[in-house]
């Protein structure tokens, strides 16, 4: 018996079940399946004080969609909220094989999730559009990936900016400084993992306008800017 | 009267259909002249009302679909209508555009109206409802002059001799703009009514119930939601099975303050 089949049997035991039903089902469920009102699917501010879209209420919106154009539509939806999303929470990286990657991926009240399998479609289609990057980059399957709320050459310049305003201008710092130092404390860019640093001061190198110095270990390396 | 037999009855009998005849002629051309006299003057006095209103009419949306119906009247604008119907009659179109300035303003919610359906058939397989169409077009126009349902209505006669397929579908108690040129089957308008009295979903079993119609009747009506019409939504994690949404039926409300997260 198929998983699909084993639950309607249970919704078909729970309503014939007559008074007793509420104690044989679950409340959620219960809930989910009466004969709804045509409410309106709304925007909810999460505790952390992000706003999700209506679209995050809407239940196909967790189920890759079947139909090429309605999916295309959906994933550009996806990459915008999970930006949005990331951007708010300071997310850097994402796992697609974490059980919980992150709120924007499980809709508790809905009980929805964008299950692995999608998660992969997902940013394996942000990587292609520039939106996100595998780290490490060989991997089979493809699961960890940067997520790119701001671009490496964005984070190179704020790097930049920031170096110059502390008047830090050619001296050598650690990677571990600029990222967790207590200078860089209120910025966007504290506690930024090493590999996505690396990309962006390597925009910088591009320029001219740093140097990546080798040291003993990721954490030993470090950046002279000028 | 006496009835008349033989060959004097009949010429007789013709004399008397061909003089009534002319006697109707006579009578609907006399009609019909003091009609056009009448209407001759009411058009006149609705020109100088149009032209002292004319701001009103642009603005408001009310006072314009009063303004409408009151020219759908006396034909003087065939184009107005609630039910979006009618043929477009050039002439008259023209004196709405000359006297009122409102060809400019129509050909802007005409290209509005494109502009939304264009940019939300991805979502939507090309159905919108009209309720939804109107507030995207009033986002559209930054809150100045909001339109109404009829300006749409107006907006897709304008759109018809483009041949681009615009059409309005009436589906349970809503107007639907379909945005794409074939027309929907039977069967997929009956869903969007069953869709639109549950929100938005649809649910094999129930709509089994609600139609009588044979499983694999179903299954192809919402497979052909899905794939052909890109107006469905599958929903694979739905408790029981799989739903199936259609879009156009669901109720996003994107203006009120959003709500807070139990977690």
């Amino acid at each position: 018996m198929s998983i699909s089949q084993a639950s309607k049997n249970l919704v078909s035991v729970a309503s014939n079940a007559g008074p007793s039903r509420s104690l044989e089902r679950p409340r959620e469920a219960a809930s989910e399946h009466r004969e709804n009102p045509p409410t309106p699917l709304r925007a909810i501010t999460s505790a952390s004080g992000f706003v999700f879209p209506a679209i995050w209420s809407f239940p196909p919106f967790f189920t890759l969609q079947p139909n090429p154009s309605t999916l295309s539509h959906q994933l550009t939806l996806w990459t915008n909220l999970v930006l949005s999303w990331a951007a708010h929470e300071r997310m850097f990286m994402l796992n697609c094989d974490s059980p919980e990657p992150g709120q924007v991926f499980h809709n508790k009240s809905i009980k929805r999730k964008l299950l692995p399998g999608s998660m992969r479609t997902l940013l394996s289609h942000m990587a292609q559009e520039g939106h996100a990057a595998l780290d490490p980059p060989k991997q089979s399957p493809p699961t960890t990936y940067l997520i790119y709320w701001r671009k490496p050459d964005e984070w190179g310049q704020m790097i930049y900016d920031w170096v110059m305003d502390h008047g830090l201008a050619t001296s050598i710092m650690t990677f571990y400084e600029i990222t967790d130092g207590d200078m860089s404390e209120t910025t966007d860019f504290r506690e930024m993992p090493v590999p996505l640093l690396r990309k962006s001061l390597e925009t910088l190198v591009k320029k001219g306008r740093a140097q990546i110095i080798r040291g003993e270990g990721d954490s030993g390396d470090g950046a002279r800017f000028f | 009267m006496r009835k008349g037999v033989g060959i004097s009855g009949l010429s007789r009998h013709t004399a008397t259909t061909t003089s009534y005849a002319s006697l109707s002629n006579t009578i609907s051309t006399n009609q019909l002249a003091s009609l056009q006299t009448s209407l001759d003057a009411f058009r006149d006095a609705l020109t100088s009302f149009a032209i002292a209103h004319r701001a009103d009419i642009r603005r408001d949306p009310a006072f314009r679909h009063q303004f409408q119906k009151m020219c759908a009247a006396i034909g003087v604008d065939p184009l107005a209508g609630s039910n979006g119907g009618g043929s477009s009659s050039s002439s008259a179109s023209g004196w709405r555009a000359e006297m009122l300035g409102l060809g400019e303003w129509d050909n802007e919610v005409a290209l509005q109206v494109v502009d939304v359906c264009v940019s939300t058939r991805d979502r939507n397989g090309g159905m919108i409802e009209v309720g939804e169409l109107v507030r995207r077009i009033d986002k559209m126009r930054g809150g100045n002059s909001l339109i109404s349902p009829e300006d749409v209505y107006r907006a897709i006669d304008l759109l018809r001799p483009l041949g681009s397929g615009y059409s309005l579908k009436p589906v349970g108690g809503s107007i639907y703009i379909r945005s794409v040129p074939r027309e929907l089957d039977t069967d997929q308008s009956t869903l969007l009514v069953i869709a639109a009295a549950a929100g938005g979903r649809l649910r094999e079993a129930e709509v089994k119930r609600n139609t009588g119609w044979t499983e694999v009747r179903v299954r192809t009506a919402l497979e052909d939601c899905i794939m052909r019409e890109g107006m469905g939504w599958i929903d694979e994690q739905a408790y029981g099975g799989r739903d199936v949404w259609l879009i156009a039926a669901v109720n996003f409300d994107e203006t009120s303050s959003p709500a807070m997260h139990p977690d």
